[in-house]
């Protein structure tokens, strides 16, 4: 090879380098997802991360474990245990459209589903098994489905966290749909989840303490005191993005579930520990 | 004053007149007299914006509202009060639109590494 040749080659493979962002996989995002909490609140143990912001809040933790004496959640656990072990109209049960009877299984939502070529949360699970033994779906906002929800998320706890994003362009691209719509600011507030839950978790915007982002999807479907009712994560969501003066999406949609799939990746390896309490 | 002074000073109290009036001048609705064609067509590129931008994701809480209730005061006549309207809701979605090109790529600067 002439020197020039070479030379022009050297200058196409640097260029080829630089050009190429260097695109983390999902599991160097969340070991410096979780590098970065554990560095900023050293006397927090990572377990803990799965009790939102009573993980870094001493004095509301004393309230909130006063308040998990009576759970406001049992009621829709006991709700969603006998709505799931009811057969539908043809003979079917929830149990049969879910590996080990639905029991014990919430830890590994969301799923990228191949055959649908999507992100299946819990949620879109049940609902699809109702449609597939012919019921009508649920509202997403049902007090049935987060019932349903909080009855498998109840038979999970303990269980550690476990989404994966399997060797598939699509599940990689719905993941990184979800990281890019966590890190991308919106709406007239100019604010990015991660201003809130990443760079300002532990400091207060207003009467608010934010939480991390690290186990946020952990305790799913959560009882709202100031509400006085059960929501799900998709909710939640609605609710911050609504915050910020942007559109929300509906709950379920497309984004929403990406997003999930992201954040809960974000949480592999805490434990599951659904349905929560929150003020 | 002699005329060139003259002519210097007007100068002055011209380009201070401008500066104080072109930051503000695109929020307010445009110069009377209104009339209803131009209006609606105001509205008209207020929606246009408001859906370039949900597209992309990234419609803001209220245009939307905004753009309904410009709708409104035009169909009752009030042609001052749909004007300010469409003109937020303009502004709003022009806004919102440059905050999803920008954010196309400032996103990755936030990724946790
Ligand atoms: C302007 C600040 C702000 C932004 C931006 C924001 N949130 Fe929140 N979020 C809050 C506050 C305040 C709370 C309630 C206190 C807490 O738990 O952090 C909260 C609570 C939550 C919770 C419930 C936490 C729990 O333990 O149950 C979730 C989940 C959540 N946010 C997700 C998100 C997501 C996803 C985004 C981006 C789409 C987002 N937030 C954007 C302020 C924000």
């Amino acid at each position: 090879m002439s020197e020039p040749v070479t030379f022009r080659l050297l200058l196409t493979v640097l260029a080829a380098m630089l050009a190429i962002p260097a695109q983390a996989g999902p599991e160097e995002d969340r070991e410096a997802f979780r590098a970065f909490f554990f560095k900023r609140f050293p006397d927090v143990p990572p377990d803990a991360y799965a009790d939102g912001i009573y993980a870094l809040d001493e004095n509301a933790r004393r309230q909130w474990e006063e308040i998990e004496e009576f759970p406001p959640y049992e009621f829709a656990v006991e709700q969603g245990e006998a709505l799931f072990s009811q057969a539908f109209a043809n003979g079917g049960r929830y149990a049969d459209c879910f590996e080990n009877d639905g029991i014990a299984v919430r830890q590994n939502y969301p799923r990228f589903d191949p055959q649908r070529g999507e992100v299946v949360t819990l949620e879109l699970a049940l609902n699809h098994c109702r449609t597939a033994n012919g019921e009508e779906p649920y509202a997403y906002d049902s007090s049935e489905l987060i019932a349903l929800s909080a009855w498998m998320a109840w038979t999970s706890r303990g269980r550690k966290i476990a989404v994966s994003v399997p060797n598939d362009p699509r599940a990689l691209a719905a993941y990184e749909e979800g990281k890019r719509f966590y890190y991308s600011k919106r709406g007239q507030l100019n604010f990015a989840c991660s201003d809130c839950h990443v760079t300002s978790a532990g400091s207060w915007v207003r009467a608010d303490h934010l939480s991390a982002s690290l186990g946020h999807p952990t305790h799913f479907p959560v009882y709202r005191s100031k509400l006085g009712k059960m929501i799900s994560l998709h909710s939640r969501i609605y609710g911050c993005i609504r915050d910020v003066r942007a559109r929300p999406f509906p709950e379920q949609s497309v984004e929403y579930r990406n997003l999930e799939y992201f954040l809960t990746y974000m949480s592999n390896g805490l434990p599951a520990n659904g349905p929560g309490a929150r003020k | 004053m002699s005329p060139q002074r003259r002519a210097v000073l007007y100068g002055y109290v011209l380009a201070a007149g401008l500066a104080a009036v072109a930051p503000v001048r695109a929020a307010e609705p445009p110069a009377a007299p209104l009339d209803p064609g131009s209006v609606s067509e105001r509205i008209q590129q207020a929606e246009a914006a408001r859906r370039q931008a949900a597209g992309q994701g990234a419609e803001w809480l209220e245009t939307g509202n905004l753009i309904e209730s410009a709708r409104r005061e035009a169909d009752q006549g009030n042609w001052e009060q749909a004007a300010a309207l469409a003109e937020r809701a303009l502004r709003q979605g022009e806004l919102a639109v440059a905050q999803a090109r920008r954010e196309s790529d400032a996103w990755q600067a936030r990724v946790v590494r």
